[in-house]
C-alpha cells in the first residue's frame, strides 16, 4: 500500500506562504501585526487544503510546486524564493493567467483557498462593510456544500 | 455527540456484532438506528471524526478542515473536473449541507421500473416511508413567515418573469429560522445518531474500512484502521451482515477494494453545478447564511435554479476565477449574493480504485454536449432571473469571463455554448454507483439493496438511486433506506438467519446443541422432541451465519437459533445465556478442511471456548461428540476397541479429537460440569452430506474402490442408533465422567457395506447398478495414507486422499459398555439405515 506522506515539508510551507503572500489583496487595510497574523493562518488553511488533496493528486501537486520553484533558474538563474517581489508577481502571473491549463490549476487552488481563508478571517470580516463582522455561530459549517 | 462507551472490545478478541453498518451518514445513520430499536445488535463505524457540529468555531475554514472529505477538494475528473463536496464526519454530508428535502418526483418511479427493473416501488408504496422520515427530521416550510430578504428578493424576480418555483422544505425544527443557527437543522446528529446510541449502537468514529472480508462467498466482516491521535491500529470486525453506506463514492469504491465489481461503480450519475455572484443596489442579508429558500422549476427536470450559502470568503472564492478584474466587488459584498443553477447530468461516470495506494478513489465524469448546452442555458437562466430580482451586475464563475451588466447579455448563452475550458464547476449531487434492481446488465444490487451474488451483504445509501431524481436525493436516500432496511428485518424474521438477540427476549434454554444443522445434529433435534422427557423442552441450535436454519425452526416453535461460530466466543457466550441446568450437546466440529489448522482452531479451541461460556453459564451436562479417529485403526481386523483402548489419533483430525477428549475430561474434573464423551465411528442416515451421497453414487457406478480383499471391518452409526445413546448418556446421571462408543449392533466388513447399499439401491428402490467393484491392492491405501500425511504435515488438506488411505483400515470398535451401563440397545441394522439413507436422498432430490 503507497501512502503519501501528508504533511507539506518545511520548504514546502514556505513556498505557500510565499506565494498567499503575493495572491492575498492589501484591502481591507490591517496593521502590520494583524496582517501577519492573518498570513499566517491563511497559510497554514493552504497547507492544510494541499496535504488533504487524495492521494493519487498528492503527489503530482508537489512535483508541479517543485517546479514552480526550480523553474525560474531557466530564465533568472535563481530559484522563485529568491527572486526579488516584481520578479515573483510576473513569475506567478505567468502561471496563474498563461496558456498551460495544469500551471493555472496549480495557483488557482491556493488562489482560491487562500482568498476564502483571508475573507472569512475574522480580523478582515471586521473591516468589511458587513453588519455585525463576524460569521453567525455555525454558518461555517455549509458554504462549500449549499446544496440545492 | 458521544461514542458509546462500550463501542471498544478490549479483551483481544476481534470485535463482532450481529449487524456491521459502514457509514454514519444519511443512510447509515438510519440503518442503524432503525436495526438496533428492532434488537439488532449494531456497530457503527465512520471514517470521519466525532465532532459536534454546532460546536465548530464560526470560523469557515476550520469547518471545511475537520469535517469535509479531502478538505472539500474532491475532484471529479473528466473534460472539465468538478469539485464534489461531501462530509466526513459523524453524521455525514447531513452535518454540512443545508437541510433542503425533496421527495421523489412521480416519473422515476416509472423511468426505474422500466429501466431497471425496480421491485416493489411505487409512490403509493413509498408514501408511508417518506411521511414517517419526514416526522422523524421535522421536516416543514416556513412560508412567507420565514422569508428572509435575500429569498424575498429572488422570489420577486421569478414572479416578475412568471415561472414556476416553490419553497423547498427544510430539516428543521424551526422553519423561520435560519438553517444554521443552533439546534435547528436536523441532521443525523440531531436525529439517528443519538435514536442509535439510545438502542445500544456501538459507534466507532475515526474507523476506515479497507475492504470486506469475504470468505466462500460470503461477506464475514470488515478489515479497518480506526486512528486514535498520530496513531493508528488495523481492526478487523466480525459480523452477520453488513450494510455499506459510505455514499456514492466511497461505497462503490470499498465495495471494487473488496473485489466486488459486478455493476459497481460505473453508472455514478450527478448534478452539475454552476454558479453566479450577483450585486444588488441595495444591501442583502446573504451574509447571514440564510440560503434563499425558494428554487426555480421552470426549467425542471434539466435544470434548476436557487440560492447559495454566502460567505465573504465564498464570494472571494468565485471571484477568483478572474480576480484581478472583479476583487473590487468585495467592497460591495453587504450587497451580493451567491447563486447557482444545477443541472441533471445526462452521462455516465465511474469510480474507480488504484491499487495499492491509500485512498486512491479516482472519480470520473466527462460532461457531454447535453451537459454543456444545459450548463450554458441555466447560467444564461439564472443571470436572467437575478437581473429581473433587481440585481445591476452578475459575475459568473467562469474564467476570463467578463461581468455581465444586463439580462439580454445572459440571454446570449441561450444561443452559444459556454466553452467547458471556462466554466468552474461543483457539484454536491452524487448517487447512482450501485443501482438497485433486477436488471443483471445494470444493477449491482437487488431491489433492496442486497449485493448480487452475496446474501449477507447490502449497499443502503445514495449509490443505490438507479439515475438522476432531478432534485436533492437525501430525501430518496432516506426513504429508501428506510423501505430497505425494514425489508432486511421483515425477511430475516421471516428465515429466521439472523435473529434478534436482546437478553430479554431470549427464552430460557433446556437443552442446547452445537452443530444443529448438520447431520447428525437435525435428527437429534428431532429425537429430542420425540422423547417424552424433552418434548416440551426449549431447545436453542448454534447455527453458522448463512446456514439455513428453516428445518431446525419447523421441527418445533420452541427451537430458538442463536447465530454463532465455534471460533467466535463472543457468539458462544451469547449462545449458552439463560441454559443454567441445561444439556448441552456439542456435535459440531470439522473433519475435512480446507487447512488443517482448522482442525485446532475448532476442534479444540472451538470446544474449549464453547465449555467456557457452558461454565459460566451454568450448563449442568455436556455430551460431546468425538470420533474414533482419536484411537486409531485397529491392529487387525477381527480386534475390536472398547473404552479402554489407549489413544493413538489418526493425522491430524484424530489428533484434534484427542485433545478434545483431553479437554472434555479436564472440565469435568474441575467439576465445571457433567461430561459425558461419546465416540461415535462413520454414521449414516437421512440428512447426509454430499460426500456420503457421492459414496452411494459411486457405487451404484461400480467405481467404489475396495482395497485389498475388502474383508477390513468398519463400525458404522446409524443416526437413529446414534441419538438413541447421546439421550441416554445426557439423561443418565451414572455416565458421567464416562466415555461411551456408540454405533450399530456390530461391525460391518466393507464387502458387506457395498454389497449392501447395491441391494438396497437395486431392491428396495429400483436403481439399477452396475454391479462391478474397482478393486485396488492394499498398497494404494497404503500409498494414500502416505500422501496424506504428507500433505498434512505441510499443514494441507485432501479429502479424497484422506478416504482412499483410511479403506484398507479396520476401524470396528466394541458397544458393550453402553449396552450395559446406558441400556444402549441399537434398533436399526446396517440394511434398514441404508433404506432410510436412501429414500431420504430421493426425496430430496438427491442425484444417485
Amino acid at each position: 500500500m503507497i501512502h503519501t506522506p501528508r504533511r507539506l515539508s518545511q520548504s514546502q510551507r514556505q513556498l505557500v506562504a510565499k506565494i498567499v503572500g503575493l495572491v492575498l489583496p492589501e484591502r481591507p487595510s490591517l496593521s502590520a501585526p494583524e496582517r501577519a497574523r492573518v498570513h499566517s493562518a491563511v497559510t497554514g488553511f493552504v497547507a492544510s487544503q494541499i496535504e488533504a488533496l487524495p492521494t493519487f493528486m498528492a503527489l503530482p501537486y508537489r512535483v508541479a510546486l517543485l517546479a514552480f520553484q526550480l523553474l525560474p533558474t531557466l530564465r533568472y538563474g535563481r530559484r522563485f524564493d529568491g527572486l526579488n517581489e516584481a520578479s515573483q508577481a510576473a513569475y506567478l502571473a505567468l502561471w496563474s493567467e498563461g496558456p498551460v491549463a495544469p500551471a493555472r490549476d496549480v495557483i488557482k487552488l491556493i488562489r482560491s483557498c487562500a482568498l476564502l481563508a483571508y475573507f472569512d478571517h475574522p480580523d478582515v470580516r471586521s473591516q468589511l462593510p458587513m453588519p455585525g463582522g463576524t460569521l453567525p455561530a455555525g454558518s461555517a459549517a455549509a458554504p462549500a456544500s449549499s446544496a440545492p | 455527540m458521544t461514542t458509546a462507551p462500550n463501542a471498544i472490545d478490549r479483551s483481544g478478541n476481534p470485535l463482532r456484532a450481529q449487524v456491521v453498518v459502514i457509514g454514519s451518514g444519511a443512510g447509515g445513520a438510519l440503518t442503524a438506528a432503525m436495526l438496533a430499536e428492532s434488537d439488532y445488535d449494531v456497530i457503527l463505524l465512520e471514517e470521519g471524526p466525532d465532532v459536534d457540529t454546532e460546536t465548530i468555531p464560526t470560523n469557515s475554514t476550520e469547518a471545511i478542515s475537520r469535517l469535509y472529505r479531502n478538505g472539500g477538494m474532491t475532484p471529479i475528473l473528466g473534460r472539465q473536473n468538478l469539485a464534489f463536496v461531501e462530509g466526513c464526519c459523524v453524521g455525514g454530508s447531513t452535518e454540512v449541507n443545508s437541510g433542503f428535502w425533496h421527495r421523489l418526483p412521480p416519473d422515476s418511479y416509472y423511468r426505474w421500473k422500466a429501466d431497471y427493473l425496480l421491485d416493489g416501488f411505487t409512490p403509493e408504496m413509498m408514501e408511508g416511508y417518506f411521511e414517517r422520515v419526514e416526522a422523524d427530521l421535522s421536516v416543514s416550510r416556513s412560508g412567507r413567515s420565514g422569508e428572509t430578504r435575500g429569498s424575498a428578493i429572488l422570489r420577486e424576480g421569478i414572479e416578475s418573469l412568471g415561472w414556476k418555483y416553490e419553497e423547498v422544505p427544510r430539516c428543521q425544527k424551526d422553519p423561520s429560522a435560519s438553517a444554521f443557527g443552533p439546534g435547528v437543522r436536523q441532521s443525523m446528529q440531531r436525529t439517528y445518531i443519538p435514536r442509535a446510541l439510545e438502542a445500544g449502537v456501538r459507534m466507532i468514529p475515526n474507523c476506515k474500512v479497507r475492504e470486506i472480508a469475504l470468505e466462500e462467498g460470503r461477506a464475514v466482516g470488515v478489515n479497518a484502521v480506526v486512528r486514535d491521535g498520530g496513531r493508528s491500529a488495523d481492526w478487523r470486525i466480525r459480523a452477520d451482515v453488513i450494510f455499506v453506506c459510505c455514499g456514492a463514492i466511497q461505497t462503490p469504491a470499498l465495495l471494487r477494494r473488496s473485489g466486488i465489481r459486478r455493476n459497481v461503480g460505473n453508472n455514478l450519475r450527478i448534478h452539475p453545478m454552476i454558479k453566479a455572484a450577483a450585486r444588488f443596489e441595495h444591501e442583502v442579508d446573504s451574509y447571514d447564511a440564510a440560503i434563499p429558500i425558494y428554487q426555480v422549476k421552470e426549467f425542471w427536470p434539466t435544470i434548476t435554479l436557487g440560492g447559495s450559502v454566502f460567505t465573504p470568503g465564498f464570494l472571494a472564492m468565485l471571484l477568483s476565477e478572474n480576480w484581478e478584474a472583479h476583487r473590487g466587488a468585495m467592497e460591495n459584498c453587504h450587497q451580493m449574493g451567491i447563486y447557482h443553477a444545477a443541472t441533471r447530468g445526462l452521462n455516465r461516470g465511474s469510480i474507480r480504485v488504484l491499487p495499492g495506494v491509500d485512498e486512491g478513489v479516482v472519480v470520473r465524469y466527462r460532461l457531454n454536449r447535453a451537459d454543456q448546452r444545459n450548463l450554458s442555458i441555466g447560467l444564461a437562466r439564472l443571470g436572467e432571473l437575478l437581473f429581473a430580482a433587481g440585481a445591476v451586475a452578475v459575475y459568473p464563475s467562469l474564467r476570463s469571463f467578463p461581468v455581465l451588466t444586463s439580462a439580454e447579455q445572459c440571454r446570449s448563452f441561450l444561443q452559444t455554448d459556454i466553452p467547458l475550458s471556462a466554466m468552474s464547476l461543483s457539484t454536491v449531487h452524487v448517487f447512482s454507483s450501485c443501482p438497485m434492481g433486477e436488471n443483471p446488465d445494470l444493477c449491482a444490487t437487488d431491489s433492496f439493496g442486497r449485493v448480487r451474488g452475496f446474501d449477507n451483504l447490502h449497499v443502503n445509501d445514495a449509490s443505490l438511486i438507479p439515475d438522476s431524481p432531478g432534485v436533492n436525493p437525501q430525501g430518496s436516500t432516506m426513504a429508501i433506506a428506510l423501505r430497505n432496511v425494514e425489508h432486511f428485518m421483515e425477511d430475516s424474521e421471516r428465515k429466521r438467519r439472523l435473529p434478534r438477540r436482546r437478553e430479554t427476549r431470549m427464552p430460557r434454554a433446556d437443552v442446547l446443541v452445537t452443530g444443529a444443522t448438520g447431520w447428525l445434529g437435525t435428527v437429534l433435534v428431532e429425537k429430542l422432541y420425540a422423547e417424552p422427557d424433552t418434548a416440551d423442552a426449549g431447545v436453542r441450535c448454534l447455527v453458522s451465519r448463512g446456514m439455513d436454519a428453516s428445518p431446525l425452526t419447523a421441527i418445533s416453535d420452541r427451537v430458538g437459533v442463536a447465530i454463532g461460530d465455534l471460533r467466535d466466543p463472543e457468539s458462544l457466550r451469547d449462545f449458552c445465556r439463560r441454559a443454567e441446568g441445561a444439556t448441552l450437546f456439542h456435535a459440531a466440529g470439522i473433519i475435512h478442511p480446507r487447512r488443517t489448522r482448522e482442525f485446532d482452531q475448532i476442534n479444540v479451541e472451538g470446544t474449549r471456548a464453547l465449555l467456557a461460556a457452558a461454565r459460566d453459564a451454568g450448563v449442568k451436562r455436556v455430551v460431546v461428540v468425538s470420533s474414533n479417529s482419536a484411537i486409531g485403526c485397529n491392529p487387525r481386523s477381527d480386534h475390536l476397541f472398547d473404552e479402554h483402548s489407549p489413544y493413538d489419533p489418526y493425522l491430524g483430525y484424530g489428533r484434534s479429537k484427542a485433545e478434545m477428549e483431553r479437554v472434555v475430561t479436564q472440565a469435568q474434573a474441575r467439576g465445571d460440569f457433567e461430561a459425558v464423551i461419546v465416540r461415535a465411528p462413520w454414521f449414516y442416515g437421512p440428512h447426509q452430506p454430499a460426500r456420503q451421497t457421492q459414496f452411494f453414487h459411486m457405487i451404484r457406478q461400480g467405481r467404489f474402490p475396495i482395497l485389498g480383499d475388502g474383508s477390513q471391518r468398519r463400525s458404522m452409526a446409524y443416526v437413529d442408533n446414534l441419538c438413541q445413546g447421546l439421550l441416554l448418556a445426557a439423561k443418565l446421571e451414572a455416565a458421567a465422567g464416562e466415555t461411551y462408543w456408540i454405533a450399530d449392533e456390530r461391525a460391518y466388513s466393507i464387502n458387506e457395506i457395498v454389497d449392501t447399499v447395491e441391494d438396497v439401491l437395486e431392491n428396495e428402490f429400483g436403481i439399477r447398478c452396475r454391479r462391478s467393484r474397482l478393486r485396488l491392492p492394499a498398497i494404494v491405501g497404503d500409498l494414500a495414507q502416505a500422501a496424506d500425511g504428507a500433505l498434512q504435515a505441510l499443514g494441507l488438506y485432501d479429502q479424497r486422499i484422506h478416504v482412499l488411505g483410511e479403506m484398507n483400515q479396520t476401524i470396528a470398535c466394541s458397544i458393550d459398555k453402553a449396552k450395559v451401563e446406558l441400556g444402549y440397545a441399537p434398533r436399526f441394522s446396517l440394511r434398514e439405515g441404508m433404506v432410510a439413507s436412501v429414500r431420504w436422498c430421493l426425496e430430496n432430490g438427491q442425484h444417485l
